[in-house]
């Protein structure tokens, strides 16, 4: 092998990393929301909230409070749906995509240069309003770690990457050790499979289903937050492009589990980023626009693969949609 | 029965307690008192975010009622009413189709194919030349509706994924032609393909085109209706939707059903697409649809599946997707504040269906009536 498709593969591979994390920090929420056996739909609209929050934010205090505010606003969003489809029992799939709609029209308005230099200006009045009708904020600096960085081939994925990757990470193997192997992740799948005898066993399932979905719909801002700041720091209406309701595809190709969710996410970035390097060898350089359909056949693919090969019984959470109530 | 109760010193209690049969009459005041609030909810965001609500309001709402401002909407109107009668065919056989959008892009580019070949010298003659495209955008939009069909009955793929994915890869597919193949020669270098000729176009002689359009989306809309009520088909998609185990017990081909079903609702989305390609831009480009079949998705919920309510409940969102180029034009407020009291009125549909199937009584004070 040469050294220049060496380093090929390995630029491959980073840039897979790269793309996958937006997906990855995704799905590994929305894993945990749909175990405990809600489906939000919402967290493409979450996704682009927490896109437009830490592009303002970041311009306004800086990289680490975007991420916070992320965070916080789609934990918002989350109790937003929590409070519809846990207590008010509405159809899960309607409020989700409720309140994508609510995401992508907000954060649409607030992109718009003359809203965004206003809340620019009211947050802090110091930073000059031009940077936010520029559209661009600084993205996340590299954290290489040194030693790791320099192995061949994974290297350069896996350890010269922002903070975020990292941290996507991290959260994949927190969370997968926390539904699998405590007591607490225990009862949140219990809840997912069995409410009604979730609750005789004492769980309070209403409680379960609110901090599930709220942490899910938090780490979907983040993954906003990444998708801007880590991965594409120039702003555009309609920046997500329907990756989160991909992220929704993921988790069914990870049957759940946010340690598959790692390998399911990587291959999607890898497919995304191919969108971007095929062009650049010739293909499509003037028209890409078949090339970008990729990812979107690709999923629908992806959703008849696993139907095959599961035989139509796809392991998901038996409540898995249905709202719980104690009367019936 | 549920009772809840509010922390802090003031004892609230809110009891809420299932209703057994609504009235039509108080389900359609109960809905409109939720529009009202959904309006109140995304005036309270503008506030916020710096605009005068009220100033927004009275300006939108004064300019859509000019004359011909009146005639846009409801030239706008005309395919969020066919792809929101559509959807109501998906919708009441619990197939969530998202994607009109996608579907609506087929119709245009299937009837713009045919114009294309048509002012290439081949296919169809002047006569033949609306029926053809016609039947074009209905097949293409049928078409692009049922693959997720086939595949949710074939795979059991979730068709809520796999209609967005669809609407991608046709708005995709349409930028793609208008870039290469299809652009027009003649266009100035624009993405964009030739004009549709007059004998491509839906139209009535004498009457202006608003009139003509919202003609046939009434005429879809009176049969949609009637299909609904009468027709054995119309019987089996509400069986089908109700309760899928007790329709299949009754000896119902759910699979065809559910495939006829959907294909009429993207047959009709594509024709949505052949009025939007011919009548309101008169040739294909990209954008060519700011969001058509999703708002028909809002539209026929809010009309609660029900034919003559989506029709009109079709024109409301008419009006928003109008006035959004107003506020633009005139308030130099972005056009996406209409997408925020779409996401409102959403919203307000949802919840009202809670209000109407429950009963809600607040106790101040009742001491001990929650714990």
């Amino acid at each position: 092998m040469t050294l220049e498709s060496l380093s090929f593969i390995e630029a491959i591979l980073a840039s897979a990393v790269s793309a996958g994390t937006i997906y990855l920090i995704a799905s590994v929420g929305e894993c945990v929301t749909e175990r405990s056996g809600v489906i939000n739909l919402g967290i493409e609209g979450i996704m682009a909230m927490g896109a437009i929050t830490s592009f303002i934010i970041t311009l306004a205090y800086g990289h680490l409070a975007a991420i916070l505010a992320a965070a916080l606003v789609g934990a918002v969003f989350g109790l937003l749906h929590a409070f519809l489809s846990v207590s008010l029992r509405l159809n899960q799939i309607v409020v989700g995509l409720a309140i994508t709609w609510l995401g992508l029209g907000l954060s649409a308005f607030m992109g718009a240069p003359e809203v965004a230099r206003e809340l620019l200006k009211a947050l802090n009045p110091a930073v000059p309003e031009y940077l936010a009708e520029l559209k661009q904020a600084p993205r996340l600096p590299e954290v290489r770690v040194e030693f790791l960085a320099g192995v061949p081939i994974l290297g350069r994925a896996l350890f010269s990457q922002n903070a975020l990757v990292y941290a996507g990470l991290a959260s994949a193997l927190l969370l997968w050790f926390i539904l699998f192997r405590t007591r607490w992740g225990l009862s949140l799948r219990s809840v997912g499979e069995n409410p009604a005898l979730a609750d005789t066993a004492g769980v309070n399932v209403f409680a379960v289903r609110y901090l599930a979905v709220i942490v899910g719909s938090a780490l979907a801002g983040v993954a906003g937050a990444y998708l801007f700041i880590g991965y594409q720091p120039f702003w555009v209406e309609n920046l997500t492009r329907s990756r989160g309701f991909i992220a929704l595809s993921l988790v069914i190709l990870s049957s759940w589990s946010p340690l598959r969710a790692i390998a399911a996410s990587f291959l999607f970035g890898g497919v995304e980023s191919l969108q971007f390097r095929i062009p650049l060898r010739g293909f499509g350089a003037e028209t890409p626009q078949l090339i970008m359909m990729l990812p979107y056949i690709i999923t629908i693919v992806t959703l008849v693969l696993i139907s095959l090969a599961s035989r139509g019984r796809i392991p998901a959470p038996a409540a898995l949609g249905k709202p719980y109530s104690r009367e019936e | 029965m549920l009772r809840r109760s509010l922390p802090g010193s003031l004892r609230l209690s809110v009891r809420v307690e299932r209703r057994p049969e609504v009235t039509p009459r108080s389900s359609i005041i109960i809905s409109l008192g939720m529009l009202l609030l959904a309006f109140l909810a995304s005036g309270l965001i503008f506030q916020f975010l710096g605009f005068s609500a009220l100033h927004i309001y009275r300006s939108f709402f004064t300019a859509l009622l000019s004359p011909i401002m009146l005639e846009e909407v409801f030239r706008r109107s005309a395919p969020i009413i066919l792809a929101a009668i559509g959807l109501c065919y998906s919708y009441r056989m619990g197939f969530w189709n998202i994607g009109a959008e996608g579907q609506l892009y087929m119709g245009m580019i299937a009837a713009t194919g045919v114009v294309v070949l048509y002012s290439a010298g081949y296919g169809p003659g002047e006569q033949l030349l609306l029926p053809a495209v016609v039947a074009a955008s209905m097949m293409a939009g049928g078409a692009w509706g049922l693959v997720p069909a086939i595949l949710r009955v074939r795979f059991g793929a979730n068709e809520i994924i796999t209609t967005l994915m669809l609407n991608y890869t046709a708005i995709l597919l349409a930028d793609f032609l208008v870039h290469g193949a299809w652009k027009d020669p003649a266009g100035y270098g624009f993405a964009q393909t030739v004009q549709f000729p007059a004998a491509a176009r839906i139209s009535i002689p004498g009457v202006p085109d608003a009139v003509a359009y919202l003609a046939l989306a009434l005429v879809v809309t009176a049969l949609t209706f009637l299909v609904f009520r009468f027709t054995v088909f119309g019987f089996e998609s509400k069986i089908v939707g109700l309760n899928i185990y007790a329709s299949r017990y009754a000896g119902l081909s759910i699979r065809s059903i559910l495939i006829r079903g959907v294909f009429i609702s993207g047959a009709l989305a594509g024709l949505a697409g052949l009025i939007v390609v011919s009548g309101l831009i008169g040739r294909l480009r990209p954008g060519a649809s700011p969001g058509y079949g999703y708002h028909a998705i809002i539209a026929s919920m809010l009309g609660g599946l029900y034919p003559p309510a989506v029709f009109f409940s079709s024109i409301l969102f008419g009006m928003l997707v109008t006035g959004g180029d107003l506020l633009q034009a005139s308030l130099q407020m972005p056009k996406s504040g209409v997408e925020i009291i779409m996401a409102m009125i959403f919203l307000a549909t949802i919840v009202a269906e809670f209000v109407k199937r429950h009963r809600l009584t607040i106790v101040v004070g009742g001491g001990g009536a929650g714990t």
